[in-house]
């Protein structure tokens, strides 16, 4: 639905054609995709192990990458929401740029940081940890570029929990952290599923920093995006059923985040 | 178990300087003007805000004393407060949410369950233990929060506005309520109240608050009769006009802020407080004669109907508070904005020495 005409109101025809113009390019291409697929060909990808390795890896990933950003996330964006200390600006422009930064300068960084001669790889190599080219640099380089989604969605959620019932569970004798599992998390809950659906779709879609930090390694780091462009430079009606299966993929995301924010209020009941 | 604190705490301009004392089963109300800091000191006491100079002792222990460093995190306070609105968990059904101060004293969770049904039955409530608390009524969720303040055994009470926003029928019941949860523990207790009936008709001791300060301690029934200000004065139904005691031709006076001279019976020197009655004032369209009464011109502000009478306010220098009766006000055809002349007899006006 474009949206409901406001009563006695029309909506201007200025605005109706760009956002129906809009639309039609989001949908075009998803259709082209669906319109030019060799559906004669489904029967022979699907029985096609390489795509059930390729596929396994990409949701293993992409939920390690999720459950990473969630693990260091959801307290970097409370400690923005309810943390008072000096350079929050600072801490929060920095939790912000893996969303600004290009995905392959952040593989890049992200190789000179954890790589064989990295700042903290060197010493990660002497204790005999190699990062580059795994499943590990797969995960981090996802993670990497999810966590601001995370960050985002849960600073404004523990924001909008009100105070006095977290000063109210600390007076019934819950401490800190029992106050934040047992009211702050749950009352944040909404916003919190939806960045975790964020992050995994964020997740799921990350090209650039994988290849250049874990690289396109077939049966070890080669996610379904990675699979997608290497099957392309050979057999395009491959690479499309693939780029299907990350379609697919992706429409569960946007019906999981559903319930959670684009519905509009909470999901409870 | 007894409270014994001054707090001091500073808020940009405002700034709370309250004392106050507790003994045990004794409830004190807090009774103060929007803005008074009656909310502040509630949560100075419950440790979710620390105060800046001062002490708050709790049965002996200091539980905050910045002189000292000592500050007891609000978990370990041992303080059963009920917030304005009730603060209850939307995400928890009435049992729950009574569990969790159970639980959070390290309670198992059957017993933890068991024992809120119980403290929900005192309440009245057994039969919506399961309920969402967004499904329960206003009375009835003060009710639930009411009992849930109450198991977590706590050192002392704190009612914040308990009856604020509620309709008249669960006002009463929830007046029982915290009627049976002052029965049921021994600890101290504050009340704060915005609506005077409650405080003068629950509390042993009323502590007024204004602008931070307490204006005024005394038990319900010296508020009444001896108010100190005009705010107590009109809690207390009473005119109250400050000023300094004197004599003029031979009359006694008191002399106002604004320079107005009030015509009194009986003589007493230095600050005083003079009060009279609403129903003591007359109110006339033209300046009266006649001797020694005190004519105070004013433009009539607000007329409250209060059953078979009316109270009008008006804003003369002081402003004043007449009570006439229906016909009276009927006669005069009274409206907003008319300018009056309101008269007090000298007799009528009692005078003390201000505190």
């Amino acid at each position: 639905m474009v949206g409901r005409k406001a009563p006695g109101g029309r909506i201007p025809r200025a605005l109706l054609i760009p956002a129906l113009v809009g639309l039609a390019f989001i949908a075009l291409p998803v259709l082209a995709l669906v319109v030019r697929a060799p559906w004669s060909d489904l029967g022979t990808v699907a029985d096609d192990a390489s795509l059930t390795t390729v596929l396994r890896l990409s949701l293993v990933s992409g939920a390690l990458a999720t459950a990473l950003a969630l693990a260091t996330g959801v307290p970097l964006g409370w400690l923005l929401a309810r943390g008072s200390f000096r350079g929050r600006s600072v801490v929060r422009a920095l939790a912000l740029v893996p969303l600004a930064l290009p995905p392959v300068v952040g593989g890049l960084a992200l190789l000179l940081a954890f790589g064989r001669r990295g700042l903290l790889g060197a010493p990660l190599e002497d204790a005999g940890i190699i990062l580059p080219f795994t499943l590990t640099a797969a995960v981090l380089a996802q993670a990497f570029v999810a966590l601001p989604f995370v960050v985002l969605a849960v600073e404004a959620a523990v924001a909008s929990v009100d105070r006095d019932l977290e000063d109210v569970a600390a007076s019934l004798g819950a401490g800190p952290v029992r106050v934040f599992v047992r009211v702050t998390l749950p009352l944040a809950r909404p916003g919190l599923a939806a960045g975790a659906a964020l992050a995994f779709a964020r997740a799921l879609g990350e090209f650039g920093a994988t290849v250049t930090f874990a690289g396109s390694v077939r049966g070890k780091t080669q996610t379904l995006p990675l699979a997608v462009y290497d099957v392309l430079q050979r057999d395009r009606d491959q690479a499309v059923l693939l780029a299907l299966v990350l379609l697919a993929l992706s429409a569960l995301v946007i019906v999981a985040l559903r319930g959670s924010f684009l519905g509009g209020g909470r999901s409870r009941d | 178990m007894t409270l014994d604190a001054r707090l001091v705490a500073r808020r940009g301009r405002f700034r709370l300087d309250v004392g106050l004392t507790i003994e045990r089963g004794e409830t004190v109300a807090l009774l103060g003007p929007s803005g008074a800091g009656k909310t502040t000191v509630v949560r100075l006491l419950a440790g979710v805000a620390s105060i800046d100079d001062g002490h708050i002792r709790l049965d002996g222990t200091v539980v905050d004393d910045p002189a000292t460093g000592a500050f007891v995190a609000p978990h370990r306070r041992r303080v059963g407060w009920v917030p304005q609105g009730g603060g209850l968990f939307p995400h928890l059904s009435a049992v729950h949410n009574v569990a969790f101060a159970l639980r959070a004293r390290g309670t198992r969770r059957a017993t933890a369950l068991a024992s809120a049904r119980d403290w929900l039955t005192r309440v009245h409530l057994a039969d919506r233990s399961n309920d969402s608390v967004e499904h329960l009524s206003g009375g009835e969720g003060r009710r639930v929060a009411i009992a849930r303040a109450l198991a977590s055994d706590p050192a002392l009470l704190l009612f914040d506005e308990p009856f604020t926003g509620l309709d008249v029928a669960a006002r009463v019941e929830v007046r029982q309520a915290v009627r049976d949860a002052w029965d049921a523990s021994d600890a101290p207790r504050l009340l704060v109240a915005h609506e005077p009936v409650d405080a003068l008709s629950m509390a042993d001791r009323v502590i007024v608050i204004e602008e931070g300060a307490v204006v005024q301690v005394g038990t319900p029934g010296d508020l009444c009769e001896r108010p100190r200000t005009a705010y107590v004065a009109e809690l207390a139904g009473l005119n109250l006009v400050r000023g300094s005691g004197g004599t003029e031709a031979g009359h006694p006076v008191v002399r106002a802020g604004h320079g107005e001279v009030l015509q009194v019976a009986e003589s007493v020197e230095g600050s005083v407080v003079a009060t009279f009655r609403p129903s003591a004032v007359a109110v006339f369209r033209e300046a009266p004669g006649g001797s020694p009464r005190n004519v105070l011109e004013g433009t009539v502000s607000e007329i409250v109907p209060t059953g078979e009478r009316v109270r009008v306010r008006i804003d003369s220098h002081p402003v004043v508070v007449a009570e006439l009766t229906t016909s009276a006000a009927a006669a005069l055809e009274l409206r907003p904005g008319d300018r009056v002349y309101a008269v007090v007899k000298a007799t009528e006006i009692e005078v003390r020495p201000a505190p």
